[in-house]
């Protein structure tokens, strides 16, 4: 175990400043994990200080202003619901490139003569290590944005920085969390990875996901009907935890979706970067999700609480109500757009860095650098546009029966926002050009 | 062919590919400035329309870099060498990649296949990459799988594929474009003897079946018997150019 630990520092060490690279990459996805989820839990936080009514307790205050104030920490447990599943997955989208760039290196490590558990410890080591460095630069991240954060207005009023400053413990325990999903992501990837010493087999035909996913979404939908809609009063855990189960089924059915619009993309597409483009989408259906399914999640989230304010409140609690949906809808859109770019861009960026050689040979056939940044971005452009018109059209056609109510100002703003969301996602690949210009490079 | 008519002969400038006085220094380019040791110092040589030329040499010899100056990969420090009426060494980086997606094929010691392609996409798409729509591009590239004896591998995947195989999708990914040169660099270098000499066998037969002329960049005299001329390069020179009766 201290050989194992102490050949893995000499190796950091001594890695090649291009070995690096994914290294960054991973540390920079725990970072903004960790600053989204410690924003999320301070928000959450702040809410339920402010709530007047702890439960089981009485209160002197009127009923309209205690229930709201309860409304609002379940809409906060909502909003955290949805945003920490695309945050975990960034966190595994790390952990994975902090295992997956490194088969070659193992595999000599294997014929050198370590042992197969010697490799796990300097791996995790590894994922450890980055999973530390990024969480403490995202607590550094959490505290910077805290200023603007506070700036927001619910209730009729900002917070006070006070009111999201976590404490210690608190802070300590989401860093210690963001390490154990790094260790626990890293050593389930370490175990779909075969370490022998010839290295991982390569790339064969990619085995279809089971159909079993859409039934398993199928029953989740079926228990929000079944257990949520007959309860005059929910509980918030109940709501929660079948939220959850939901979003967990949507996470589970649509890598399945992607997949067989992948493969209808492959089979129809005219042109070399469209069919390039599909290809990927097919062969990595769980990663393109990975990128897109959380937008597409926010996407229902803000249609929903943006169109359905109050036109005409009657008090001014309705009014916080009505404007707070739709800034808590906007937050949420704004930590799940971040957390999705950044992993959006990640992944196109460690596939670069792992398909280097097929772009030089691409390049030196002739294959223009246009074609090549066209294919990476149709490659997320198409699930990403697929996805947010799906999630869309839903909030819409949901809303079609009040259409006489809705206010068109709204619903504009609501599309162009999705749109807005959209396209910094799609921004997120072109961070990776410069990578593509360099692994292309033919002299 | 004899030797003089390798060594002597101007060629034609229409069909063959011609290098004169070529001169490659790295970290120097045209317009001067500190140099190390010229990789290629001065090198002559006439590819003709569909024969097959091996370039041999230690490592370190230049003969990869005068393979990347022939192919339009690097700009020589000095010489020209002339394709079809014009000079290489002239053209814009735009006007070479064109030259080399359209006159140019290459197949290189790993297939540099595109993993999640099948074998018959990985060979159409340099037409589709050229604009040819994909159902014309699909079928060329499936003419080429019957000569390869590739029948039957159209839709595995390069890692379903064993090394000589993905080599042969290769060659034909290569050929689809029907090139004027196709440019080979260390194309058996991963494999054994036994698949070595039937990937050079469809080399260059499908080359010459197409007209095509071939460089072969190698180090194995065995592959090099399968052209009909080999050039020795030391120190960036030719040092010898002999041609023989390729088998």
């Amino acid at each position: 175990m201290n050989a194992a630990v102490s050949l893995w520092w000499q190796l950091r060490r001594a890695a090649a400043a291009d070995d690096r690279v994914p290294g960054v990459l991973a540390v920079v996805s725990f970072a903004v994990a960790t600053a989204a989820l410690l924003v999320c839990v301070a928000g959450l936080s702040a809410f339920e200080a402010r709530n007047p009514v702890p439960p089981g307790h009485s209160t002197g205050l009127s009923i309209d202003e205690a229930m709201i104030g309860d409304l609002y920490v379940t809409l906060a447990w909502i909003a955290t619901t949805c945003m920490v599943i695309p945050i975990l997955t960034l966190g595994g989208v790390a952990a994975r490139l902090a295992i997956a760039r490194r088969d070659q290196r193992l595999a000599a490590l294997r014929l050198a003569g370590a042992t197969s558990a010697q490799v796990t410890v300097m791996t995790l080591a590894e994922a450890a290590a980055q999973a530390l460095v990024g969480a403490l630069t995202g607590v550094v991240l959490y505290l910077a944005v805290l200023p603007i954060v506070a700036r927001l207005t619910f209730q009729g009023r900002t917070f006070d920085l006070s009111e999201l400053v976590l404490p210690l413990g608190q802070t300590a325990a989401v860093v210690g969390a963001v390490v154990v999903v790094a260790i626990v992501s890293g050593a389930s990837s370490l175990a779909r990875v075969a370490i022998s010493p010839l290295g991982v087999a390569a790339r064969t035909s990619p085995k279809r996901l089971s159909i079993l996913r859409v039934l398993v979404a199928a029953a989740a939908g079926a228990a929000w009907v079944l257990v949520i809609t007959p309860m005059k009063e929910p509980e918030r855990l109940t709501i929660v935890l079948v939220l959850g189960a939901v979003i967990l089924a949507v996470n589970a059915v649509g890598p399945w979706v992607v997949m067989v619009a992948g493969r209808v993309a492959a089979r129809i597409a005219p042109t070399a970067a469209t069919l390039l483009a599909a290809r990927r989408i097919a062969d990595d259906p769980k990663s393109t999700w990975r990128a897109v399914g959380a937008l597409g999640l926010a996407v229902v989230v803000v249609g929903f609480t943006s169109l359905a304010q109050v036109d005409d409140p009657g008090t001014p609690l309705e009014a916080y109500l009505s404007a707070d949906l739709g800034t808590g809808a906007l937050v949420t859109l704004v930590i799940i757009t971040i957390v999705g770019a950044t992993s959006t861009g990640v992944v196109q960026a460690a596939r670069v860095l792992d398909q280097r050689e097929q772009y030089r040979a691409l390049a030196l056939a002739g294959t223009g650098e246009r074609s090549l940044h066209r294919a990476r971005a149709l490659e997320v452009a198409l699930p990403l546009a697929m996805t947010i018109a799906l999630s869309a059209g839903f909030v819409l056609v949901l809303m079609l029966p009040f259409l006489s109510r809705l206010d068109g100002g709204l619903v504009v703003r609501f599309v162009v926002t999705s749109a807005i969301a959209g396209a910094v996602v799609l921004a997120s690949v072109l961070a990776s050009r410069s990578l593509v210009r360099t692994a292309s490079r033919v002299a | 062919m004899s030797h003089n008519d390798l060594d002597n002969a101007s060629g034609h400038p229409d069909r063959d590919l011609v290098a004169r006085d070529l001169v490659m220094t790295y970290g120097k380019g045209r317009s001067g400035g500190q140099s190390g040791p010229p990789a290629l110092g001065g090198v002559d040589l006439i590819i003709r329309s569909g024969q097959s030329l091996a370039v041999m040499g230690p490592s370190g010899s230049g003969k990869t870099t005068l393979l990347h100056v022939l192919a339009g990969i690097l700009r020589p420090t000095g010489g020209q060498v002339l394709w079809r009426g014009r000079d290489i060494a002239r053209m814009s980086d735009r006007e070479r990649t064109v030259l080399r997606r359209k006159d140019f094929g290459f197949v290189f010691q790993q297939g540099m296949l595109l993993p999640e392609l099948p074998a018959i996409e990985n060979v159409a798409l340099p037409l589709m990459l050229d604009g040819t729509s994909r159902s014309q591009a699909t079928a060329r590239a499936a003419t080429l799988f019957a000569p390869l004896g590739l029948s039957g591998f159209e839709k595995r995947r390069p890692g379903e594929l064993s090394g000589g195989q993905a080599q042969r999708v290769a060659i034909a990914r290569a050929l689809v474009a029907r090139p004027g040169v196709v440019f080979a660099d260390e194309p058996t270098g991963a494999l054994d003897q036994t698949t070595s000499g039937e990937v050079m066998r469809h080399l260059t037969e499908l080359t010459a079946h197409t007209g095509a002329s071939l460089v072969v960049v190698t180090h194995d005299e065995n592959v090099a018997a399968w052209c009909h001329g080999v050039v020795r390069v030391r120190d960036g020179r030719v040092v010898e150019h002999s041609a023989q009766a390729a088998r």
